[in-house]
């Protein structure tokens, strides 16, 4: 979890029933060995395969077959240079040798046609996660006391004595079963603490800063990270530098079930983003089509679906440099720097009218809602990739589509070991 | 009336002390004197803790009112005297101190200044931070340090100046490390600045040792590296190098402890000082080797060359390293050698055309954001030829800022605008020299105490690029200055080794800053009327704001004198 193409399996996994509505769906493994014998059965039934590579284009397999990188990306421009001994890390070459490619955004669109030109087949089709996570019913705010229950690690801020104190001795971060009980204002954010990119100091820091007096407001943030006592003690040095404060800082980490996960998206008042960028977002994706409306900033792709009627719109700037997995460290693209004055101010609007205006909280609740409907729908999303697929010559109902399944790369003392994930796993 | 004055750093030691904390404070002290001289007899102080009560007995017995004026942070200042003690001092956050760590209660700024009874800051915004500590009753005024009337005088006749672009010249005994001098690529970052236009030292023979690891100086002498490390640095380019902060000459022992990556371990690579190579064989383990040099011609850089740096397939790492540099020494054999005399560095004349923007500024003080500066400055004009960017490091040491420098320049890649670093001690003429030939004033600080800098170009007409925050909120105007968006951010007291979230300061906003980088260029180039316009506004400014006149006024108020 947390490792850099981790997020590949998780926009793969919500492909799938997508996919298998267009055509037939087969996980290949290895392309470089299976591919081949499989175009030879598949064309005695008159049947042409595509390969859609769910990886970033300088990992796309070479075979003789059309080929589909499936990426996210979140800055201005893509890559047009290589470095070390791989062309492919030039991404230009690396697409040049593709039929066209998919990504989730209309900014990674554009920054994909400005190298490629307008005639590559291009399309943005975001991860189809509207449909399980849309709210049955409106969002309504409540003060019931609602419960996560999982097997994992707590930090609980007050728990922890940061109302009182910045001095407090380190929490033992052993996982066990744990029941976590909130109420009343919640902002949830979900992130990787290692990520650079999502600048998540800041969603923290505006928090304690503005609800310093207000011991019932909560911030919920569940760490993504395969090592819960690394990622937990990047949290608590952060939480310690603000303290005290009285509001409620819960870090959670560790496996929630679909249905521990929708009782999270179902009880959070918001959800709250302060990255660098997005390729897509998918936690952000999820609450808001489960009716929360955001905290968030209209960069990256994250403009395609936050409009000022979902979400309290938090300004930011562009800023130079590097692309992220460049090893040369050299400034050729720009990301996003956040305004936290800006962030700041959207927690203060948007306690307010969640206490005060729940008209304004509802109708913010259903455009959210709406809004993912319209942007990654299942049906929405089928629609799209049909007609891409039909502008390129593939008959969607009688044809076969073979994806490619993430690998997940393991790292143990310096080598990889390649290890593929069975079960369907959710964050 | 006996004004006794006194801060940490005095004029004996100020050009030693280069960029040290407390080093500012004298240059807010000096030019109160000749002001507070109008309103009594100034005497300067050098050991508070014995001089001050002494006196003040001695002058309270002749009848006359005595005060000690601390120019200091309040927690440097003195509590517990019989004479009435007024601190001044410059604040640039949104919170005054008001914890205790260390035990030294003097950390909580608001005991000190309760102790004391009054104060004077050196800004608006700092009367109202202590107001906001202390209550708004506490006698507390915002006087700033006398600028302007040293500076006025550049103006001359004129009520303002016209841009200058053509070509100029500074002479400037120091070093300097001039952009157009080095060739960048991709793959490659070399430094072809003649030994003799550096401006640095030749050696007297001293040993030199330099460390490179984070945080010390020998990580600034470095070229073609990545960023520092705990244990010291790893090389990126094939052909990287590094630079001494004297010019290397006659016989010298070169002691290198370094180790080799990959297929560098157990290959011989060379060392290169002038027309002498020598050498040296890379272990996997930090080994000291010593080499020894003759060097005829005076030398600044040493190349290393013969690195292999090709990628290793399947490297969890990516990077290009070559050979880590942990430390150097190196010592004098023989000096005789050297065909030269040991002469100082003649000072170093500097051709400059086009517009030219100035930032004076510690390079070691996180508060400059001097980085956004050098990338928003090179982005906006990477194919403009006639824009050049000064930068005159107010620091002891080379080795703060001149890796960071190469290390930055080298990932902006190759641009048509030109950057050229100062480094030693300005006097006045050269400092009104370095005044006439700029077009604006840049400053892109996350908050300032007061920037006097700015002031003083101000004051001499030159317009500026800056933000409006904190003390600049009391002179910057639309009118003067092409204002840089900022907003707030939470920070640290600087001092404070518990490196807690205590208050805030201000986040830059790089795109307005770049946006006002070209609207700066296109107004000097094209627009002058509103460039006399924006000169004379400046001027007058600092003058309603820091002319002898109002400062005398404020301190007659505040002293209460006749």
């Amino acid at each position: 979890m947390g490792l850099a193409d981790y997020s590949y399996y998780f926009v793969m996994q919500r492909f799938l029933p997508v996919l298998r509505r267009i055509g037939l769906v087969h996980q290949v493994r290895d392309p470089q060995r299976e591919i081949e014998p499989l175009k030879v059965a598949l064309k005695r039934f008159n049947i042409k395969p595509l390969l859609l590579s769910f990886a970033p284009p300088h990992k796309t397999p070479v075979v003789d077959c059309p080929t589909f990188p499936v990426f996210a990306w979140e800055y201005s421009s893509i890559p047009t240079e290589s470095w070390g001994d791989d062309e492919s890390n030039n991404w230009q070459f690396a697409l040049s040798r593709t039929q066209g490619a998919i990504t989730h955004s209309e900014f990674a669109v554009t920054a994909t046609r400005a190298a490629m030109g307008n005639d590559f087949p291009l399309c943005s089709l975001p991860a189809p996660v509207w449909d399980a996570h849309a709210a049955q019913t409106p969002a309504s705010l409540s003060d019931a006391e609602w419960v996560l229950q999982f097997s994992g690690v707590v930090m609980d801020s007050h728990e922890l004595g940061l109302q009182n104190t910045h001095d407090i001795a380190n929490p033992s971060l052993t996982r066990h079963e744990q029941r976590v009980a909130l109420r009343g204002v919640v902002y949830a954010a979900v992130f990787n603490p290692s990520d650079g990119r999502k600048n998540w100091h800041d969603t923290l820091w505006a928090f304690c800063w503005a609800f310093r007096d207000n011991p019932s407001v909560t911030l919920l943030i569940k760490a993504v990270y395969h090592d819960a006592q690394f990622a937990c003690e990047m949290l608590l040095t952060e939480m310690k530098k603000l303290a005290p404060y009285k509001c409620r800082v819960v870090v959670i980490h560790g496996f929630l079930d679909d249905d521990t996960y929708q009782t999270m998206t179902n009880g959070v008042t918001y959800i709250v983003n302060s990255s660098y960028g997005e390729g897509q977002c998918l936690p952000l994706m999820e609450f808001m089509s489960a009716g929360k409306p955001a905290l968030a900033p209209d960069h990256s792709a994250m403009a395609d679906y936050l409009r000022p009627d979902n979400a309290f719109i938090v300004r930011s700037w562009p800023e130079w440099t590097h692309w992220p997995h460049d090893p040369r460290l050299l400034l050729r693209t720009f990301r996003h720097r956040l305004d936290w004055q800006s962030l700041f101010d959207a927690y203060l609007e948007s306690y307010e009218v969640a206490t005060t205006q729940p008209q304004r909280y509802l109708a913010m609740s259903q455009a959210a809602n709406l809004a993912l409907q319209a942007h990654c729908s299942q049906q929405v999303i089928t629609d799209g990739l049909k007609k891409f697929l039909k502008q390129l010559g593939f008959s969607t109902t009688a044809g076969g589509i073979l994806s490619r399944p993430l690998q997940i790369y393991v790292r143990i003392a310096g080598r990889q070991i390649r290890r593929r994930v069975r079960r369907r796993k959710k964050k | 009336m006996k004004f006794l004055v006194y801060s940490q750093i005095n004029k004996s030691d100020v050009g030693a002390k280069l960029g040290r904390p407390e080093y500012s404070y004298y240059f807010v002290l000096e030019p109160f004197l000749p002001v507070l001289a109008k309103l009594g007899e100034v005497i300067v102080i050098h050991h508070p803790e014995t001089e001050v009560d002494t006196l003040f007995d001695e002058y309270t017995q002749a009848g006359e009112r005595c005060i000690f004026i601390c120019f200091s942070p309040p927690n440097k200042s003195i509590i517990g005297l019989r004479c009435p003690t007024v601190t001044v001092f410059a604040w640039e956050f949104d919170r005054l101190p008001n914890e205790v760590w260390d035990d030294d209660p003097r950390n909580d700024w608001s005991y000190v200044l309760r102790q004391q009874g009054r104060a004077i800051t050196l800004s608006s915004d700092s009367a109202r931070v202590v107001r906001d500590a202390l209550g708004d009753t506490f006698d507390v005024m915002a006087i700033p340090v006398p600028v302007y009337d040293r500076f006025a005088p550049m103006l001359g006749d004129r009520s303002a100046r016209s841009p200058t672009l053509a070509t100029r010249r500074f002479t400037f005994a120091g070093v300097a490390f001039d952009s157009g001098y080095y060739e960048i690529t991709i793959d490659s970052f070399s430094n072809n600045t003649p030994a003799n236009r550096f401006g640095l030292p030749l050696w007297n023979g001293q040993t030199i040792e330099l460390d490179f690891s984070i945080g010390h100086a020998g990580a600034g002498s470095l070229g073609g590296f990545y960023e520092a490390e705990p244990w010291g640095t790893w090389s990126k380019l094939e052909q990287p190098w590094l630079i001494m902060p004297v010019l290397l000459h006659g016989k010298f022992s070169l002691h290198l402890d370094a180790v080799g990556y990959g297929p560098n371990i157990g290959r011989s690579i060379q060392v290169i000082v002038g027309n002498d190579r020598q050498s040296l064989l890379l272990d996997n383990n930090t080994s000291t080797r010593e080499l020894v040099f003759n060097v005829e011609e005076p030398q600044a850089l040493i190349h290393l060359a013969g690195l292999d740096i090709s990628a290793i397939p399947g490297a969890a790492d990516p990077r290009t390293m070559g050979i880590g540099m942990r430390s150097l020494r190196i010592e004098s054999i023989d000096m005789a050698s050297a065909s030269h005399a040991s002469t100082p560095a003649s000072a170093l004349t500097l051709e400059l055309k086009g517009v030219v923007y100035t930032s004076v500024l510690n390079p070691g003080d996180d508060r400059k954001n001097w980085i956004d500066m050098l990338k928003a400055f090179c982005w906006t004009f990477r194919d403009i030829e006639d824009a050049t960017l000064v930068l005159k490091m107010t620091h002891h040491s080379l080795g703060a800022f001149l890796g960071v420098f190469h290390y930055h320049m080298l990932r902006i890649g190759p641009v048509k605008c030109r950057v050229v670093l100062l480094h030693g001690y300005l006097d006045s003429e050269q400092f009104q020299q370095l005044i006439n030939v700029s077009t604006y004033y840049v400053n892109s600080s996350r908050c300032e105490g007061l920037c006097l800098p700015l002031m003083e170009f101000m004051s001499s007409g030159v317009p500026a690029v800056a933000p409006c925050n904190t003390a600049m909120a009391d002179y910057v105007t639309e009118d003067s200055v092409f204002v840089v968006r900022s907003s707030r951010e939470p920070g640290i007291w600087p001092h404070d080794p518990r490196t807690l979230l205590r208050t805030l300061r201000y986040r830059i906003d790089w795109s307005s800053l770049a946006e006002q980088f070209k609207h700066s260029y296109v107004v000097a180039t094209s627009d002058p009327s509103r460039y006399r316009q924006m000169s004379a506004a400046a001027s007058a400014v600092q003058r309603d704001f820091c002319s002898e006149a109002v400062v005398t006024n404020k301190l007659r108020q505040f002293f209460r004198c006749e």
